[in-house]
């Protein structure tokens, strides 16, 4: 690449030199453009003209744009393509005499990270995932890796940490993996859970040997963090602050490992969020589980058996997923895949489900009615990240109580499932079990009473679409509210004399 | 309504909606006589706001503290301070009802965000029930049935049970089929501890041999999801793993060695299997040379039985591993079944017991119509080109080294002349596993013509 000779292209090469992983989408004017290699990929993408900037030195530099005001939908699709994007602002209003105006980053969206409607799928999870290697001789090992190389990270003792998170769900999840399959076990565990993004240390001494063939399909970006952020006491801070506690014992993540360090890769989840300008408040709590709770199913097993995805030329009809998915909502789909994907070994586990499949099955008008009020049930778990991450909007808020109208009804025709089955189900039902799964999860059911009250009290029939416009708030709700809206509609009825006279 | 006093802001409001009319009029009559200009108008737009209206012929009359706003064809508007106050205060108002809203906004937001707990653990039990309701559809659309464990005690004590399935169909190939109004041929499975444990699947290509191995596996998923199960009676053991080495085309296109891929996969299931596992096994070894592929098949079902006895589906093209039924308790060849009906062969797609029949390249061409005496002369040739593999096979078994032979099947030997010498290189360097009926069919016709 040739020096810039322009005050512009200087000043892109050095906003572009601190995101050289992401694609920098650069404004000017009324435009977002793109340069070089960024041009090529997005152009690709994109479906747009690739053009060229003619002027460095008479040498062409690859150059494609999008307008300023339908931005959004094209670094959705960038972003769903498995693309980093950061987003370069004019941060001055150009004027006479301003040579240039300044430019900043105000925004890096990455896969991992992104939450918004257009980008992510609706029935799949949408995991940023972390992976570090805690080594059982000292952390010298991981932070030599660089120099030293293969031999550096050889370690036999050593443990690997995983976690993961949905920010557009809130779950939150972590693991480890010891011994000397550890390394074969993180990569069926990151096949099964398909992140969109991986965060590792740099440098990279995880996969001290060639990646293997099931890592090339994961399609997840990666993206490198200073190791101290990996660090045990530099986690164990970050989560006990985020997590407002004082041990991290409630969540069972301590004593884990036969070396004592606890998974120390959760804490570069969530700095990393930060500059992504992700709301966390919802994260509200992290789980330890063991790889070993379900049936494995490795990357090629799950590509050979198309449980999840078509192989390829294959029809996406193929799949087992596809051929038995007739889930209601957005919430049983992402479940049943992730049932696909990890099968239980628990046999009690399995049996209180065939049992509730078999009294579902028996009763067909009580399913069907289930099933009816299921349909009327939007993405609970998303519409309630939004209202925790504070992006929800007054329509979000009204189909989170339309979905809640129907748990009262589901409680019902459970009991009545329930009541009628447990006279008749006792051959098959697991001893260990008092209660059929169909009764426990009528406990779990909340019917949120006083949260659908508050919507319905509070939020207006015909909202405007962001919680800014007037008229969100129902009349009735707040005297001082309706009392200002009174004056306000009279003065102007006062104040505007009627048109005729108008100047 | 809110009691008087409790907002001194709000009470102003009030006072200047309720005499809003009054106080403008007022104005208006005050700066009529303050400057004498009987035609003075305070007016309101929604561009400028409030404004003193003053014709030309009178502009001489304004007075100094106006403050010029616009300028019209035949008049001048003016602002006063008294006239900003008033405007400043009637539109605020406006905003004070969206600032009230955006609080009241946000308070609910946060009153529900405390509940999110709540909300989670009802979309947890939501998700749940739609995803078992989803199971009962299927189970009661699809005549699926609920599948049944091997006892539990077994289970826990590490040892394997039963993987029995009969009737059992492919769940997904059985959907396509049914939305194209065909049906999808049951058949049957049945594994155990120690009689059999490793079937060997031989029998065409396109006669279904992926299609029973993957439906092996994907009952089993579906029953340790929780799901009933498409086959009318299963008895299921709970698996461990399931591992697959299938096919390696998909590979290709990532531009690595397809036979280094196959190589690590099997490694991997050699490394890890356990007891408690399913293996499926399509083709091992196809990447390579002939005698490389089948040395490696061979040496991989003995590294098995030998090793973690995991259960295992082992389809193959290899006719030679069938041998291997001898020589290995709990080994059993199975092969899937081709009917011939008039001159057309019908995959019938059913598993029986037993290794397909291995000159089944002949018999496509017997079916071609092919003079019968040319198919027997290429039954004998078959057969002694075969014998060399023979060799190969009888020292590749245990009982080989030990000095006890097993009889080699009698060889009709035939004596050829040397003008056949080259009809028999061409049967010999024919790979019958590649050679399409049609190509066979050509092949037989030339070497016919060359003997005629």
């Amino acid at each position: 690449m040739t020096e810039p000779t322009t005050p512009l292209m200087q000043q892109y090469h050095a906003v572009k030199k601190q995101q050289p992983a992401a694609l920098l989408l650069f404004r000017l004017g009324d435009f977002y453009e793109l340069f070089y290699d960024d041009a090529v990929v997005a152009s690709r993408i994109l479906q747009i003209t690739l053009t060229a900037r003619n002027k460095e030195k008479g040498q062409a530099v690859p150059m494609c744009g999008v307008p300023y005001h339908a931005a959004e939908n094209y670094i959705a699709r960038l972003i769903r393509a498995g693309h980093k994007v950061a987003i370069c602002e004019q941060m001055e209003v150009p004027g006479p005499g301003k040579k240039i105006v300044r430019r900043e980053v105000i925004r890096v969206l990455t896969p991992g990270t992104a939450t918004g409607a257009g980008l992510v799928e609706a029935k799949e999870n949408n995991y940023l995932a972390a992976v570090a290697r805690s080594a059982g001789t000292g952390g010298a090992a991981v932070a030599s890796g660089a120099s030293a190389g293969r031999a550096g990270a050889r370690i036999s003792d050593s443990v690997i940490g995983l976690a993961f998170v949905d920010l557009s769900t809130g779950e939150f999840r972590a693991t480890e993996f010891s011994g000397d399959k550890a390394e074969v076990r993180l990569r069926d565990e990151l096949g099964i859970l398909r992140p969109r993004e991986v965060l590792l240390a740099r440098p990279a001494t995880l996969f001290p040997v060639t990646m293997p063939a099931e890592m090339d399909g994961l399609g997840a970006v990666e993206t490198r963090l200073d190791d101290w952020v990996f660090e045990a006491n530099y986690a164990t801070r970050i989560l006990e602050e985020h997590f407002r506690v004082a041990a991290l014992e409630g969540f069972g993540l301590v004593g884990h490992s036969a070396i004592g360090a606890r998974t120390p890769e959760d804490s570069a989840v969530i700095p990393s969020l930060r500059p992504a300008g992700a709301g966390l408040e919802h994260l509200d709590r992290i789980s330890y589980y063991e790889q070993q709770e379900a049936m494995i199913l490795d990357a090629v097993t799950v590509r050979n058996l198309e449980l999840v995805e078509p192989a390829a030329g294959d029809d996406a009809s193929a799949t087992l997923l596809r051929a038995i998915d007739d889930t209601a909502t957005g919430m049983g789909a992402r479940l049943l895949r992730g049932w696909i994907l990890r099968p239980e070994i628990s046999l009690q586990e399995i049996e209180a489900r065939l049992d509730a499949v078999a009294e579902l099955k028996s009763q067909t008008v009580v399913r069907e009615e289930i099933r009816k009020t299921l349909e009327g049930i939007l993405d609970l778990e998303r519409l309630t990240s939004r209202v925790t991450l504070g992006v929800a909007t007054p329509r979000d808020l009204l189909a989170l109580r339309g979905s809640l109208d129907r748990v009262p009804a589901l409680r019902q025709l459970l009991a009545t499932a329930f009541a009628s089955a447990s006279s008749n189900s006792s051959a098959s039902s697991t001893p260990e079990s008092d209660a059929s799964r169909l009764s426990c999860l009528r406990e779990e059911l909340d019917e949120m009473a006083d949260v659908r009250d508050t919507i319905a009290r509070g939020i207006a029939d015909d909202p405007p679409a962001l919680p800014g416009d007037p008229g969100v708030i129902r009349r009735g709700y707040d005297a001082e509210l309706d009392e200002l809206h009174d004056i306000t509609k009279k003065g102007r009825q006062i104040i505007l004399p009627c048109p005729a006279i108008l100047a | 309504m809110i009691r008087r006093g409790y907002d001194a802001e709000l009470d102003e409001l009030h006072d200047i909606t309720k005499k809003g009319r009054q106080i403008i009029a007022a104005m208006e009559e005050r700066e009529r006589k303050r400057t004498g200009i009987a035609s003075l108008k305070i007016r309101y737009n929604q561009v400028f706001g409030f404004y003193i209206e003053i014709s030309k012929a009178n502009l001489h009359l304004a007075p100094a503290d106006y403050e010029r706003k616009q300028t019209l064809v035949n008049a001048e508007r003016f602002t006063s301070t008294e006239l900003k106050e008033h405007e400043q205060k009637v539109l605020s108002a406006e905003e004070r009802v969206l600032a009230i809203e955006r609080r009241l906004y946000s308070e609910i937001r946060e009153s529900i965000a405390r509940e999110a707990g709540r909300l989670r653990r009802t979309a947890a039990a939501i998700a749940q029930l739609d995803v078992l309701v989803n199971f009962a559809r299927i189970a009661a659309t699809r005549n699926y049935t609920r599948p049944e464990f091997t006892d539990k005690a077994l289970a826990k004590k590490g040892k394997r049970g039963l993987l029995m399935i009969v009737g059992g169909r492919h769940p997904v190939i059985e959907k396509l089929l049914e939305e194209r109004g065909e049906r999808f041929v049951p058949n049957d499975l049945y594994l155990d501890d120690e009689s059999q444990f490793l079937l060997l699947i031989t029998g065409p290509n396109m006669g279904g041999k992926s299609t029973y191995l993957r439906q092996a596996a994907l009952i089993s998923i579906l029953a340790q999801m929780g799901s009933f199960v498409p086959a009318t009676q299963t008895k299921l053991p709970l698996l461990d793993r399931v591992f697959t080495r299938i096919g390696a085309s998909d590979n290709l296109a990532r531009g690595r060695s397809t036979f280094l891929v196959e190589m690590s996969e099997v490694a991997a299931i050699l490394n890890t299997a356990t007891a408690a596992s399913l293996v499926l096994l399509d083709e091992v070894g196809r990447g390579t040379a002939t005698f490389d592929g089948l040395s490696i098949a061979w040496a991989v079902v003995e590294a098995l039985h030998s090793g973690a006895r995991p259960r295992t589906l082992f389809a193959t093209h290899y006719h030679e591993l069938t041998e291997l039924e001898q020589l290995l308790p709990g080994v059993k060849n199975i092969h899937v079944s081709v009917q011939e009906a008039g001159s057309e062969i019908i995959f019938l797609r059913r598993v029986e017991p037993g290794s397909a029949n291995k000159s089944y390249g002949i018999e496509v061409a017997r079916l071609a119509g092919l003079p019968h005496d040319v198919i027997a002369r290429a039954r004998e040739i078959l057969r002694r080109h075969e014998q060399s593999e023979e060799k190969l096979t009888q020292e590749l078994s245990p009982g080989a080294a030990g000095g006890a032979p097993t009889a080699p099947g009698p060889v009709h030997q035939t004596s050829f002349t040397a003008i056949d010498e080259s009809v028999l290189d061409a049967i010999r360097g024919a790979d019958l596993n590649k050679l399409t009926p049609l190509e066979a069919m050509n092949l037989l016709a030339a070497l016919q013509k060359q003997l005629s």
